[in-house]
């Protein structure tokens, strides 16, 4: 779903950029969208039991209208944008894998490593069952380096019920 | 089998989590839309092993109150919370959940868009109504359409995110 959704903003991007030229306005920069969180998780398909509500968390430098597309085009399939994401912590050596490349929009997907790191360290309670599953599946080794050099307490996760 | 699991197995939690899945307001990887029905006391106890549902949960009450069955009252916490978003008291966490967790799907849950509207009222000077009535021929869009777009875009320039 998430593909062809980027691809079809791609397109309505290319076309907007078309109607701009003629009437000799800037047209709309490449951009990128880089999705995190749940959504991440679950276009990874990574082997977890995962639940997430309809919004979609990303970092993006789109302009306004992009985002207003975005939004419309999510909309269709009953989801949302958060309108929180900027607010994401992310660990600042996330690496993120390309998922899409269009002619103007470039979408990437955090990979699961950090996203997991990051919902560890910033909202355990919430994720204490998705961080369990996951140290029970023989956690890799950059998830293990991650929790060393962030702090996370990884026991705190094995002792809770 | 570890204690999650067992709960997570347990057919409350599956038939929340379908339920959910079924009305569009969850994804799931593993579990499929369910469509028969759910007590709110099920929701409520396969909410405390996933979060996410009790995020939830205050906005389908407020907004789509037949996903689930209400057997017998309330839960007080519950009835408390909802209320005070219906008044425009000051929220509090539901449960694990704070306030902004679960008031960001008042709007998404049901009818979108819809929240119970607060009433806030303001003097405009002839040159304010003047513009308001200009955009308002010009876009088509109702007054309050115009505010909140301008409320947006100004939120947005405030956040650099231009």
């Amino acid at each position: 779903m998430l593909k062809k959704l980027f691809k079809d903003l791609d397109n309505w991007t290319q076309k907007t950029n078309k109607e701009l030229i003629k009437e000799t306005l800037p047209t709309i920069k490449p951009f990128y969208i880089k999705v995190l969180g749940q959504t991440a998780l679950i276009e990874s398909k990574i082997k977890l039991n995962l639940f997430s509500t309809m919004d979609m968390d990303m970092y993006s430098d789109c302009n306004y209208l992009v985002k207003k597309e975005l939004e419309r085009l999510l909309s269709k399939h009953k989801k949302f944008l958060d309108g929180f994401s900027n607010e994401i912590w992310m660990p600042k050596e996330t690496e993120y894998e390309l998922f899409y490349e269009g002619k103007v929009l470039k979408a990437y997907l955090a990979k699961a490593e950090y996203v997991l790191i990051s919902k560890a360290l910033k909202a355990p309670e919430k994720n204490k069952n998705i961080i369990q599953e996951y140290l029970s599946k023989q956690p890799s080794e950059l998830f293990i380096k991650l929790a060393k050099k962030y702090k996370v307490d990884l026991k705190v996760f094995h002792n809770a019920k | 089998m570890l204690n999650r699991d067992i709960k997570r197995n347990d057919p409350r939690f599956i038939k929340t989590i379908g339920k959910l899945v079924a009305a569009h307001l969850l994804e799931s990887n593993t579990i499929k839309p369910f469509k028969g029905n759910v007590t709110l006391q099920d929701a409520l106890w396969a909410g405390q092993f996933e979060p996410r549902i009790l995020e939830l949960i205050p906005a389908i009450m407020l907004k789509k109150k037949n996903l689930f069955q209400l057997k017998g009252l309330c839960p007080e916490d519950l009835a408390d919370v909802i209320k005070r978003v219906v008044h425009g008291e000051e929220a509090i966490p539901f449960r694990s959940v704070e306030p902004r967790l679960y008031l960001r799907w008042v709007e998404r849950v049901g009818h979108k868009g819809k929240s119970p509207a607060l009433l806030k009222t303001f003097r405009f000077s002839n040159e304010d109504v003047k513009l308001l009535n200009e955009l308002k021929s010009k876009t088509a869009l109702k007054e309050i359409e115009i505010i909140r777009t301008a409320l947006e875009l100004f939120y947005q320039k405030a956040n650099y995110r231009i």
